[in-house]
């Protein structure tokens, strides 16, 4: 029953777009959370089924096509992996779509409601078919599906222009990931020759059989595929050079933001290449370029978020960053603690975008936070719940973020530079990479203690009173409080000394990595605990400071930044990156395409080509008319007798 | 039945439409045009006959009888377009005729 998983959120927008407007928001969103519903209880069957037999559970529902010596399935393969992630895609998608039926309760929405609810479903089933997918064909249709979902929702509110050319940047800025994914994946099947699969466990037995195929490890093939792969991540993940998308994306309705563009379709280009760990495994340089990107990615965001007042660019930044740590756990080799991070992650920024959401809703939306202030007196269920997302996010330990946080960046000092060969096996690259983790880490609890003060603590200074959201809104935001709380338990480090418990996921992981030999000795294993506490410490002085800054004494927080104008406005106007990319990217190919491909290529040749052949026609025909088109009954005559005596001539001659 | 040269009906034939054909391109008045057609039947019903009888079918001679039947009414016809062209443009010269150009 595996194709039943995708095939009720399908069901849901077939229903919703039959019943479409006569549907009211309740019903349209009760008819769609509960297709999520039903799936989410088949996922965690399935996944039950998963551990109970350690064996992963396939089927191919139809057969698409059979071209030649290739099969393409609509088939799906659930290992732990895919379990894990189906139960995440559908457990909190359920959660915010039951979120949404609060969210949506706005007059100029009531018509709409029903195509909002389609398009989440449609992404519902579009992520599920991505994650469950046995093969490559399959899993780009999910790819690409979420995708779209995205552009949708982020547009939904498209009689404002500036949301419809939010969604319109997303999708085009992915479709810039997707060529590259696409190549690469043109290149994979090309250098398989004859034994060209795209079946996910074929392929690893193939490259087990005959890793030459793709130049060997390290070879220049493998290396690029996997960084042509890589680059398709970067687009869905929002990782540099590809990350503008997100912050803008935010334009969307806040459950979107929390579902897509945090928990679940930004989390699938780690998927992916955790799906593919025995491919990357085999580029050292292309595993060390993920790590750095990832770092770097991380760093920047943070450094943006620190000074946003938007609360849901913040958070947005906030993704992109941690999306940057889970790139860099798998980029070093730990899949299992970067899809790690990309579980808690799901649970704890769903649940600040869903937090953030309803103080938006409470406060008619309104974004800002310097309007805020003072919500923890009016909005106490939120608050705490907000609160539990926030030391998860910071990482405190105990709470979710810490375990798995606080493992990528162990593993990533613990990686062996060899492992990650982007500069040469005798670089200290790993080294670097936990230092900017770190610093990483620190400024995540800076800009979140920010958050948190600027619209919980101290007095309000809105316009509206503000009101604690509704049961409905309520009720998935205590849930995902509960998950960011307790969810790291899953996972526990192994210096706790419980070997019972500990290491759960990894475990249960271990068959769906064991394709990739990684190892994580690079250092003394004593100087873990020393680490985590140094990096405790640094996470505690930043939310200090910023108490200090934003609490005690908010004119200290302003007088820094006027001491330090430029690093104030670069960090405000992010960097200037999507100014850069005007300059330099956009401009050039606008101009390209206006000026030459446009008033040369198109309107001179292809259309001179075009208009050119029908005057020659048309000249050639009133030129000869003259001597042939006489008005003579008998020249026309002879023209047919003379035609005919040649076709005579021709047939019994045989010419 | 006995069999007969086809050489000489089929060059008689032949000889006949040629110089129908002949007449068609080169007469310029329209009522000898029309007799010129006429001929250029009856050198396509001589084959006819002259090949149904050598296959002993009787296709052809069906056919040859639907050739005259049609050529009885074609000259009906055209005779009668004559006349009308006569009464419009007082002439049955074709190379007066020349208003079928573009």
């Amino acid at each position: 029953m595996l194709w039943l998983i995708p095939a009720l959120p399908l069901l849901g927008v077939v229903l919703l777009g039959l019943g479409n407007r006569r549907l009211s928001r309740v019903v349209a969103g009760s008819l769609a959370s509960g297709m999520v519903g039903l799936s989410a209880l088949l996922s965690f069957a399935t996944l039950a089924k998963v551990i109970a037999t350690h064996q992963a559970v396939s089927q191919t529902a139809y057969k698409w096509m059979d071209v030649g010596p290739l099969d393409v399935n609509i088939g799906f393969h659930v290992d732990p992996l895919a379990a894990v992630m189906i139960c995440v895609v559908t457990g909190v998608g359920f959660l915010i779509h039951v979120y949404a039926i609060g969210y949506m309760d706005e007059d100029k929405d009531a018509e709409s409601c029903w195509r909002f609810f389609a398009y989440l479903n449609l992404f519902i089933f579009a992520m599920l078919l991505l994650v469950m997918a046995d093969n490559f064909l399959l899993m780009f249709v999910g790819w690409e599906g979420v995708g779209l979902c995205s552009y949708l929702l982020i547009g939904f509110w498209f009689e404002n222009e500036a949301f419809a050319a939010a969604g319109k940047k997303a999708f085009v800025t992915n479709r810039v990931g997707d060529f590259s994914f696409v190549l690469g994946l043109v290149w994979l099947f090309w250098a398989l020759g004859d034994q060209a699969t795209i079946d996910f466990v074929q392929l690893q037995g193939v490259l087990q059989a005959n890793p030459a195929l793709v130049g060997g490890v390290g070879g220049f093939a493998v290396t690029g595929i996997c960084l042509l792969l890589f680059g398709g991540a970067t687009g869905k993940s929002a990782q540099i050079p590809l990350f503008i998308w997100l912050p803008d994306a935010m334009a969307g309705p806040t459950p979107v933001s929390a579902l897509i563009h945090a928990a679940t379709m930004v989390t699938s280009g780690i998927y992916m290449i955790c799906r593919l760990n025995f491919l990357f495994a085999m580029s050292p340089v292309a595993m060390g370029a993920i790590a750095l990107t990832g770092a770097l990615t991380a760093l920047l965001a943070a450094t943006i978020a620190i000074t946003q007042n938007d609360i849901k660019k913040v958070l947005a930044y906030s993704t992109v960053s941690q999306l940057g740590y889970m790139f860099m756990g798998v980029g070093i080799g730990a899949y299992t603690a970067g899809f790690f991070h990309v579980l808690t992650h799901a649970f704890f920024k769903a649940l600040l975008f869903l937090g953030a959401g309803a103080i938006i809703h409470a406060l008619h939306h309104e974004q800002d936070m310097r309007k805020m202030g003072g919500l923890r007196r009016h909005m106490r269920g939120t608050y705490w719940c907000f609160v539990a997302a926030f030391l998860a996010i910071i990482g405190v330990p105990g709470f979710s973020g810490f375990f798995s946080k606080d493992e990528i960046l162990w593993l990533t000092f613990a990686t062996p530079p060899e492992q990650i060969a982007l500069f040469g096996p005798g670089f200290p690259l790993p080294t670097i990479l936990w230092g900017i983790g770190v610093v990483t880490a620190a400024l995540t609890a800076f800009y979140m203690s920010r958050m948190m003060f600027m619209t919980f603590a101290g007095e309000f200074r809105g316009h509206h009173a503000p009101h604690e959201a509704p049961k409905l809104m309520l009720l998935p935001l205590v849930a995902l409080a509960v998950l960011s709380v307790v969810g790291g338990l899953i996972n526990l480090p192994h210096w706790l000394h419980m070997p019972a418990i500990e290491g759960g996921l990894h475990h249960f992981m271990a068959p769906v990595f064991a394709g990739a030999a990684v190892r994580f000795d690079g250092v003394d294993p004593s100087l873990e605990i020393p680490l985590m506490v140094g990096t405790l410490v640094l996470i505690g002085a930043s939310v200090a400071l910023a108490y200090q800054l934003y609490v005690k004494s908010p004119a200290k927080a302003a007088a820094f930044a006027e001491r330090f104008p430029r690093l104030h406005h670069g960090s405000q106007n992010k960097w200037y990156v999507d100014e850069l990319y005007e300059a330099a990217i956009i401009g050039p190919i606008l101009k390209l395409s206006t000026q030459v491909l446009h008033k040369v290529v198109d309107v001179r040749i292809i259309d001179g080509l075009v208009n050119g052949v029908a005057q020659l026609t048309l000249g050639m025909g009133r030129y000869y008319s003259r001597f042939i088109h006489v008005g003579q009954i008998q020249a026309y005559a002879l023209a047919i007798a003379v035609g005919t005596a040649v076709m005579v001539l021709v047939y019994t001659v045989g010419v | 039945m006995d069999q007969i040269d086809l050489h000489i009906p089929l060059g008689l034939s032949a000889a006949l439409f040629v110089i129908g054909m002949a007449g068609v391109l080169t007469r310029k008045n329209a009522l000898i045009v029309l007799m010129s057609i006429e001929l250029m039947l009856n050198g396509v019903n001589l084959a006819f006959v002259a090949l149904a009888r050598q296959s002993q079918s009787v296709d052809g001679h069906i056919f040859a009888i639907f050739v005259m039947a049609v050529a009885a009414a074609e000259a009906a016809v055209g005779l009668a377009l004559i006349i009308l062209l006569f009464r419009n443009k007082v002439t049955v010269e074709l190379d007066d005729l020349n208003l079928l150009k573009g």
